[in-house]
């Protein structure tokens, strides 16, 4: 496994969804549970994926036809390393957090994009 | 259908390694995007921007070590460069192309060579291109910051120099930035190369009856090119600056005009012959032997093209008495406008052109792993 060059908030989003699931995630229940869109949710997939944070595999056989979906769940390495991501993220979030509600008060506060995925779906 | 015919166009952008499985994954994902409940355009945008940023250079995608990628990518994309600067220094030095005169420059005759020109100038344009192409992709995949930087300023700098030269109005000092752009892509490709891990290189060899043939042709083409140059400075191109004259008078004139000295012209052009001949026959016997399983038809290709090339720039020395000699006897311009001395310049041009290609278009260290199912 290696590090990731860069964790955007986008990619915080996703380590969460996988995280919260636990269990191999479809691609799209991803991008739905996210809330970010598609053209932001796969290229974080699959740095995840190559960067051996993720690992991903054809759904197993269903009775539905057609092509196979891709679900995707986090190596047992990438779990560790997403629990620490999120959890410094959060850190360093919260600060700014307080700082932007002090200040803007009546403006939502960024860091509510990054409330867990499951909260909201 | 129209989502799935982009999808379809779209996993074309990816490397073949990875086509079959996104492509699957995109059109399961479209087909159930409304279960989702997201639409299928967000899966078309989703594809789209994931064609951009895949990581081509992973082994998984590219079937090759890492780093194989953008240094094939950089190889062919100065390899193009190269040579589109060959045919654009080519064009600059022969004015655009020689003009051909003399009995034999008929109206046809001269029509062909210009579109001849024309077509080779165009080349070398859409050459260059390419070649801008191939470096901004090899920048996109290159592993390190530095080895980005150093092909876009390679890309940057001959642009800039391009655009100061051929669009009007633009200030001269960006002729200037150009060139500093061109050193310090220079500078950055040293310390590229320096710093890389080399990639273990795959020992290329051919057998001999693959290599003896494209030697033969070769080495033909050189004589070919030697003898029929060789003629052409001593009778064709005198004939055509001097119309309506024989040979014989036209050197009596220049000997008694210019002190020419039909010996030591010939003794000049014979050392150009025979040093040019003589390298392809060396080549071609090297070709020949048991022993030369490294000189695959390539590499072959590469240094007889090379041959050809030189044997027709530095043929401009060695006829470049005699066209002194001629332009002061009979007060015409020194230039050369036989129909083969105007033939010539494009053979070499084309010839150093193919070499660069050919050396930039080394076969893969190792073919493609099936994809995985």
């Amino acid at each position: 496994m290696t590090p990731l060059s860069r964790l955007t908030p986008a990619t915080i989003d996703v380590l969460r969804v996988l995280l919260d699931d636990g269990a191999a995630v479809w691609g799209m229940l991803v991008i739905k549970r996210t809330g970010r869109p598609a053209g932001s949710v796969y290229p974080i997939l699959e740095r995840l994926e190559n960067a051996g944070w993720a690992t991903s595999s054809w759904e197993p056989d269903t009775d539905r036809s057609g092509p196979r979906r891709r679900l995707y769940a986090l190596t047992s390495d990438g779990g560790e390393a997403a629990r620490s991501a999120v959890a410094r993220f959060e850190t360093r979030a919260e600060p700014a957090t307080r700082a932007s509600r002090a200040t803007r008060p009546g403006r939502p506060a960024r860091v509510a994009r990054f409330t867990p995925a499951g909260a909201r779906a | 259908m129209i989502v799935d015919l982009l999808l379809r166009l779209l996993a074309r952008l990816l490397p073949p390694l990875a086509r079959i499985r996104y492509l699957e994954e995109w059109r399961a994902d479209a087909a159930g995007a409304a279960e989702a409940g997201l639409s299928r355009r967000d899966v078309l945008l989703g594809a789209a921007a994931l064609s951009l940023t895949l990581d081509r250079d992973l082994p998984a995608h590219s079937g090759e070590a890492r780093g194989t990628l953008p240094r094939r990518l950089a190889r062919r994309g100065f390899a193009l460069a190269a040579a589109a600067v060959v045919i654009l220094f080519g064009s600059y030095f022969t004015g655009g192309g020689i003009v051909p005169q003399g009995e034999a420059a008929t109206a046809g005759v001269v029509a062909a060579l210009q579109t001849a020109g024309w077509l080779v100038l165009r080349l070398a344009v859409l050459l260059a291109v390419i070649a801008a192409l191939y470096l901004a992709g090899a920048a996109r995949v290159a592993a390190t910051r530095t080895a980005s930087v150093t092909l876009l300023a390679a890309i940057l700098g001959p642009a800039l120099v391009l655009a100061a030269a051929l669009v009007p109005g633009l200030p001269a000092w960006l002729s200037a930035v150009g060139f500093l752009v061109i050193v310090a892509a220079l500078a950055g490709g040293i310390v590229v190369l320096g710093g890389s891990m080399p990639i273990g290189l795959k020992d290329r060899t051919a057998v001999r009856r693959r290599r003896v043939p494209v030697a033969v042709l070769g080495a033909a083409a050189v004589i070919a090119v030697v003898v029929v140059g060789a003629i052409d400075l001593l009778v064709w191109n005198p004939e055509a600056k001097v119309p309506g004259t024989d040979l014989a008078t036209i050197y009596a004139l220049m000997a008694s005009r210019d002190g020419f000295s039909l010996t030591t012209t010939a003794v000049l052009i014979g050392i150009w012959a025979l040093f040019w001949s003589l390298a392809a026959l060396i080549v071609l016997a090297a070709a020949a032997h048991p022993r030369a399983a490294a000189l695959t038809p390539r590499r072959l290709a590469i240094v007889l093209l090379g041959l050809v090339g030189g044997a027709i720039f530095f043929r401009f020395f060695a006829g470049f008495g005699i066209g002194m000699s001629i332009a002061d006897s009979f007060m015409t311009s020194g230039g050369d406008v036989s129909v083969v001395s105007a033939v010539l310049p494009y053979v070499g041009q084309l010839a150093l052109a193919g070499a660069a290609v050919a050396f930039g278009w080394a076969p893969r260290l190792a073919p493609r792993q099936p994809a995985p199912a």
